[in-house]
């Protein structure tokens, strides 16, 4: 078979393989905006005793009606709690004293499916296999003043749903996520008044978009911080319009806590925005990372997304080991920074050169960063990531009880984002606790990359050199072939010479194909098609085993 | 020329696109493979032939499993939990003719609310 042929059966293949669509699949009404609900607005006055009047939390939730509330003594409830009536309260009476232990058997403490309205309040779940608190497919929520520990996946977790609050709650030893809100748009949530510690992320929010709020909350000791992301396993990529605002964000880089393979990659970032848009980081206070402060980069899934039109303004970010502020790429000429305290960026002078007013330089954005994470996949792939056993880990001291506790008033989760929805411009940059310290050091870094790990330095400086010592030799060949050409007039000479210098890539790919080149064909597939080839073949490589496809 | 293009072209897609691979809404065969994500099924309406095989696939960060609303077949039966871990593998083989409307326990529920699909069993296509 001729070479041009099998060119064009692979290139076709390539394209067809490479380009997979969105997901299919429908979310729920209550994630896209449908205000309907199930749920009564008012306490319908009964009060359902646990153990008093029913052995079990779930006796009692089955006995419920909705706007019924659930009150819950002191003790361990060795169950899984299912709810599946709308407009339900269960309270605890003393957050630490009320623990829901999943004894590494049952998947959630409490799951809440396809039942609108539903509060849950006051209490702890430890020891899930999956989560600790869920909400799915729902119309309204709220957990609040909730401690989630050492479950298997996320801490206080909303799925498919719209209108919900997560506020005053504490998340720690989740390997995915303390915090997690997905697949919304519009989302109308907020977090705040919160805590998230010793997770892979504190913070996780795939294709969560849109009035979504993650505020005046502490983010700290995690594999990463903060991150809002895109992914097409779920529907309703890319995320969108998240506002993070006000945080404590310190710490993170904590490989003693538990983490997947994407948490893995994340790793030792404060705030990083994954493949979205319009997302807008303000005043938070982000210190002492071994890689970024803030970070943007893209992300790599069955589909690609370029992360596009994020602010990243006034914010407080020091003690980074690569950089406070980090632009990855690819990326779109949108994203901005303005008027934050930072020392180092990558790009240098990063606000300059991205403002989120005036002239912003196209294709301004650092590639090493981005495909470092590849390493970090590539490590998780072949086991090389730590394996933390999340029995293991520690147990956070006593949490704030919800005032007033049993006597609290009794309100079902209805219109709650009407009523929690935060006033941003009210929120500022927290303090710099007295207890803390910016300790973290620039670390060692080449070309945007970490020297942290073989397999992050490999992948990041490979797939970042590589590319640029195939266009400078694709360039000086082309110049070279130009300058002993005699068949063309000085005139189509200096154009092919502008065209190659003046366009990137392009320009001296369209030399070689359409140029009439002196140089035999099979010399330039070779300097185009192999080094493209090696290149490709080493990017797939860290894509297969890191599990990217 | 036309070709080399192409070909260009094809090389250069994978820096534009990743790899991969998603659902449509339908599937149909003799033996048929279902990823399970977080919290969907990949085919919501699979299809094939009596005598034939599902393979339901954990695919995401939760479990998750696939039980027959009629309760009359389960992941569980074959793979010995309904929790199903990214990679895990239930293989069913169904005899029965029918139509099984399915869901996974925790994530979907035997209404069709969430995580739910619809199985037919049937004679092979002409």
């Amino acid at each position: 078979m001729r070479k041009g042929r099998l060119l064009l059966i692979a290139g076709t293949a390539l394209t067809l393989a490479a380009c997979a669509g969105p997901p299919e699949g429908e979310p729920s009404p209550a994630a896209v905006g449908d205000p309907e609900t199930d749920s009564p607005s008012e306490w319908s006055g009964e009060t359902r005793l646990v153990p008093q009047d029913y052995p079990t939390i779930q006796a009692a939730v089955d006995a419920a009606a909705p706007g019924d509330l659930i009150l819950i003594d002191r003790g361990t409830y060795r169950e899984q709690v299912e709810v599946t009536t709308p407009g339900l309260t269960l309270r605890g009476i003393d957050r630490n004293d009320v623990v829901i232990d999943g004894e590494f058997q049952r998947p959630n403490g409490v799951s809440v499916l396809y039942a609108d309205g539903v509060a849950v309040e006051n209490m702890t779940a430890i020891n899930h296999t999956s989560n600790g608190f869920y909400w799915g497919g729902v119309r309204g929520y709220r957990g609040s003043y909730l401690t989630a520990v050492n479950n298997g996946v996320y801490g206080i977790y909303a799925f498919d749903s719209g209108d919900g609050l997560f506020d005053h709650s504490y998340a720690s030893g989740s390997p995915d996520a303390g915090f997690y809100i997905g697949q919304c748009d519009p989302c109308q949530a907020t977090i705040t008044d919160s805590i998230s510690e010793w997770n892979g992320l504190g913070y996780s929010g795939t294709n969560a978009s849109s009035e979504l709020y993650i505020v005046d909350s502490i983010f700290r000791h995690n594999v990463a911080g903060v991150a809002p992301n895109t992914l097409d396993g779920e529907l309703l990529p890319p995320f969108h319009n998240v506002t993070v605002v006000g945080n404590l964000v310190h710490d993170n880089g904590n490989v003693d806590a538990p983490a997947l393979a994407f948490e893995w990659a994340a790793q030792s970032n404060g705030i990083i925005l994954a493949g979205g848009g319009d997302s807008y980081v303000a005043r938070n206070r982000v210190f002492n990372h071994p890689l970024s402060g803030i970070a943007i980069f893209p992300m790599l899934d069955a589909n690609f997304y370029m992360s596009y039109d994020h602010q990243i303004v006034e914010n407080v970010v020091e003690g980074s080991g690569l950089a406070d502020l980090t632009l990855g790429g690819p990326a779109t000429s949108g994203n901005c920074f303005e008027d934050n305290e930072f020392s180092t960026s990558l790009p240098a002078a990063i606000e300059m050169k991205q403002p989120c007013e005036g002239l912003r330089l196209p294709a301004l954005f650092e590639i090493g960063s981005t495909t470092a994470q590849l390493g970090r996949l590539f490590e998780s792939g072949l086991g090389l990531q730590p394996q933390v056993d999340i029995a293991s880990l520690p147990h956070p001291g006593p949490q704030e009880n919800m005032p007033e506790g049993a006597e609290a008033p009794v309100r079902p989760a209805v219109d709650v984002f009407a009523g929690s929805e935060p006033d941003i411009d009210s929120i500022g940059v927290p303090e710099m606790p007295s207890d803390l310290e910016v300790t973290q050091q620039k670390g060692i870094n080449v070309m945007g990359v970490s020297f942290g790990s073989a397999a992050g330095v490999f992948f990041g400086l490979y797939a970042y050199v590589l590319p640029l010592v195939l266009y400078t030799s694709w360039v000086v060949l082309a110049l070279l072939d130009l300058s002993r050409r005699e068949d063309l007039s000085r005139a189509k000479t200096i154009a092919w010479m502008a065209g190659i210098l003046v366009i990137p890539f392009l320009g001296v790919v369209a030399y070689f194909i359409l140029g009439k080149s002196t140089i035999p064909a099979w010399q330039r597939w070779v300097f185009m098609a192999g080094g493209l080839a090696v290149y490709l073949l080493f990017l797939g490589l860290g894509m297969i085993i890191g599990g990217i496809v | 020329m036309r070709r080399s293009l192409i070909g260009l072209l094809g090389l250069l897609a994978i820096f534009a696109c990743g790899g991969g691979e998603d659902g449509g809404e339908s599937t149909s065969g003799d033996a048929v493979v279902v990823d399970m994500f977080d919290n969907r099924y990949e085919f919501t309406e699979v299809n094939v032939t009596v005598g034939g095989t599902v393979t339901f696939v954990g695919a995401g960060r939760n479990p998750h499993n696939a039980v027959a609303a009629d309760g009359s077949w389960s992941t569980e039966d074959v793979f010995g939990s309904l929790e199903q871990l990214e990679g895990d593998e239930a293989v069913l083989t169904f005899d029965e003719p029918g139509e099984y409307p399915f869901f996974c326990t925790f994530h979907g529920n035997a209404d069709g609310d969430g995580m739910a699909g619809t199985l037919v069993v049937g004679p092979a296509a002409e």
